[in-house]
């Protein structure tokens, strides 16, 4: 027993020693278990040539092997028949056809592993990818087939009794059928079927080793671009890059533009392509290029397509763009800012407008002392309803009081007041006329009261007056009215009109020394209407802080 | 780089590549009198399974996958003879010399491959519905066949080594 087991060990040494020989040679080997029926074809001879006679010989025997039934060795249909095979039939087989053709096929008869129905060195291998259904095909029956048309299998898996209890295998004809095959599946398969030859069975087994290997559909992560796009400067430099993570190195990763692969596309361009493990043990893949010098015609989409030899692929892009944000930055800095700069200036005029003009006279003022003399004597002439009533009205005050106080010395106005400069005995009409031709602006007092309560009689000088402000254009007319009125709807048209046409400035101020002040905002605007001065004195005082202004004022 | 997996050919930019491929029948590639027939390769005849050498052929829009197969570490290459029916032949040109022709030249050695569970087919470019097939028979050659079936098997697995 223990001898023929190291004969057999010496055997299948010798045998596998032969193999490799004969695959320096390129030659198929039939390997059989012993007992076993084998039928073995000539290479000379494909499927489509089986009318050609073929004749075997054995070792470089000249007595060919003749086509008896009966014997153990014969030939039938062109193919050499050992029935059953033994150890001694090992060797090299000639086949002839006519004179000049000669191959041969190399039997190597073998005893089965110790104990076990298969030899693993003689076993097929055979591959299915995990994850996949697949089938594992028992191998070179198709001469036996013809014989005996039904052949009849039966699937076993080594060391693994009830392959079929798993619902997962299913025996059909040649195939044996996994689903959704697992890391487990692998190992060696045996199928077995009976070949029936002059009334005796003999075993006919091939043993398959199934050899899994991971799904091949295993897409890779594609890292950058993400069909993005990128600011660059023109006369910039960029570098450009594509790379992709997965469980293999073979990723592809190829840039492309309109179609056409990049270095084609621009031959100024070198692409490179680079390959790492990364620190999670995935392999990066990418291709990058580098542009030195971004000119216009570099402003393109870059098409990046990523596969494997498994996975169709994907394509991904990176867009180069003009620096979109510098253009609104000009657009802003260039249109928007000096809107607003003039809206503020407009802003700032529309609040400050007195203020600025008061300041512009004062600061201009030696300019406005070199002008030429208009011809006027006074800066304004003064209409107010005087002789109301039967006592001295707050207009009088006003107007005899408040108003020269402020414009005649603070402010070195030259007014015009009736009843105050014009001279007893003169012809109203005349003086009226006179002044108000003398004058650079009209102002008109109003006492709202008067007119609501209709008691105000205009006085024959007012009535000139505005007849006068009315038909000339050259002069214009201040309206201050004393106290806020409620409806301008009882007030005479010609005031409507004036009102309308020249606006209309309310004192609100008492007669205390406060209200009288050139700097409170009434008399700003007061100041604003009237024109530039032609005689001095100086306003410096004017613009001096309030306290002072004060004591000025004591002292005036 | 692992040398085993892609070779880099002298004089050519092309990455070659390696990869075994067997039908579904997982009948192998092997040569027999200068042919290239699929059959079962038992215990050590396995050594004499032919691996293939390709390259993606960049004359084609890639989405297609276009490929040029060959063997003998890319010494040949196969090809569709011209004409109405194709026949397959293996010619003696180098891979490598093949990615630098023209479209023209190089789109009856190019094949675009199709993925679907699992399993690839390789369609000629020179003829449109042509695929590579081998016969449902073993030890007979590698064709072409417009009429995929039990006869003629156009599904093969495709791994990269």
């Amino acid at each position: 027993m223990g001898q023929q087991k190291m004969i057999s060990v010496l055997w299948l040494a010798c045998w596998i020693s032969v193999a490799y020989s004969l695959h320096n040679r390129s030659r198929i080997v039939i390997l059989v278990p012993v007992g076993e029926a084998v039928a073995i074809s000539c290479p000379l001879l494909s499927s489509q040539q089986s009318n050609r006679n073929v004749t075997w010989y054995r070792n470089g025997s000249v007595i060919p092997l003749i086509a008896d039934n009966y014997l153990r060795i014969h030939q039938r249909r062109n193919l050499l028949w050992l029935i059953p095979a033994k150890i001694e039939d090992s060797g090299f087989y000639e086949c002839h056809i006519g004179n000049s053709e000669t191959d041969g096929r190399e039997l190597q008869v073998f005893e089965n592993d110790d104990g076990l129905y298969f030899n693993k060195n003689a076993a097929y291998v055979q591959k299915l990818p995990l994850e996949n259904n697949g089938n594992l095909v028992c191998p070179d029956l198709e001469y036996f087939e013809s014989e005996n048309s039904s052949l009849i299998l039966q699937w076993s898996k080594a060391y693994s009794p009830g392959l079929f209890e798993d619902q997962r295998f299913r025996a059909l004809e040649y195939i044996l059928s996994i689903n959704n095959v697992n890391e487990s599946d692998k190992g060696i398969y045996v199928c077995q079927t009976t070949y029936t030859y002059m009334g005796k069975w003999y075993n006919v087994s091939r043993a398959i080793n199934l050899i899994t290997y991971a799904s091949p559909l295993k897409l890779p992560q594609i890292i950058y671009p993400k069909n993005n796009s990128i600011e660059v400067e023109l006369g910039s430099k960029v570098l450009i890059e594509c790379n992709a993570s997965g469980d293999t190195q073979e990723i592809f990763t190829a840039w492309e533009v309109n179609g056409t692969e990049l270095e084609e596309f621009d031959d100024t361009l070198r692409v490179e392509t680079y390959s790492h493990v990364s620190l999670s043990g995935k392999w990066i893949v990418g291709t990058k290029f580098n542009i030195s010098v971004v000119k216009n015609k570099d402003y393109l989409t870059f098409l990046c397509f990523v596969w494997t030899p498994t996975f169709e692929g994907a394509a991904v892009y990176i867009m180069l763009q003009r620096p979109t944000k510098n253009i609104q930055g000009y657009l802003i800095g260039g249109l928007v800012s000096p809107i607003l700069v003039i809206l503020a200036a407009v802003l700032t005029y529309k609040i400050f407008k007195v203020d600025i003009v008061l300041w512009y006279r004062q600061s201009c003022q030696p300019l406005f002392r070199k002008e030429v003399s208009d011809g006027k004597l006074y800066d304004a002439y003064v209409v107010y309803p005087s002789n109301v009533a039967n006592c001295m009205y707050s207009s009088d005050i006003f107007v005899l009081k408040v108003l020269p106080e402020v414009l005649e010395k603070q402010c070195g106005y030259n007014l015009f007041i009736c009843g105050r400069d014009d001279l007893p005995g003169q012809a109203v009409i005349t003086v009226v006329d006179e002044a108000i031709r003398l004058s650079r602006r009209v102002i008109i007092v109003l006492v709202p009261d008067s007119y609501s309560n209709k008691v105000q009689r205009d006085t024959n000088e007012q009535q000139i007056a505005i007849y006068n402000a009315l038909i000339r254009d050259d002069i214009k007319v201040i309206l201050i009215l004393l106290d806020k009125i409620k409806d301008y709807a009882n007030m005479p048209e010609p005031i409507k009109y004036l009102k309308q046409r020249h606006g209309v400035l309310i004192w609100k101020g008492d007669f205390s020394e406060q209200s009288q002040l050139a700097t409170t905002k009434f008399w700003k605007n007061v100041r604003y209407r009237m024109p530039v001065r032609h005689s001095p004195p100086s306003l410096d005082h004017q613009l001096m802080p309030v306290t002072l202004t004060a004591t000025w004022i004591s002292e005036g | 780089m692992d040398g085993d997996k892609v070779c880099a050919m002298p004089g050519a930019q092309a990455m070659v590549f390696r990869s075994r491929i067997w039908d579904v029948n997982q009948k192998s590639l092997y040569l027999q009198n200068d042919e290239l027939v699929a059959g079962y390769l038992q215990g050590p005849n396995s050594a004499l399974e032919e691996k293939i050498y390709w390259i993606p052929n960049r004359n084609f829009n890639r989405e297609k996958f276009p490929i040029i197969l060959s063997i003998k570490d890319g010494s040949q290459c196969l090809a569709c003879s011209f004409g109405a029916q194709p026949v397959l032949q293996l010619e003696s040109i180098r891979i490598s010399d093949l990615y630098n022709d023209s479209k023209e030249d190089s789109t009856r050695f190019t094949f675009f491959r199709s993925y679907k569970n699992g399993m690839w087919r390789f369609e000629s470019a020179s003829h449109p519905g042509w695929f590579l097939c081998t016969s449902s028979r073993s030890n007979e050659p590698l064709g072409l066949t417009q009429n995929p079936g039990s006869a003629h098997v156009i599904d093969f697995y495709f791994q990269l080594l």
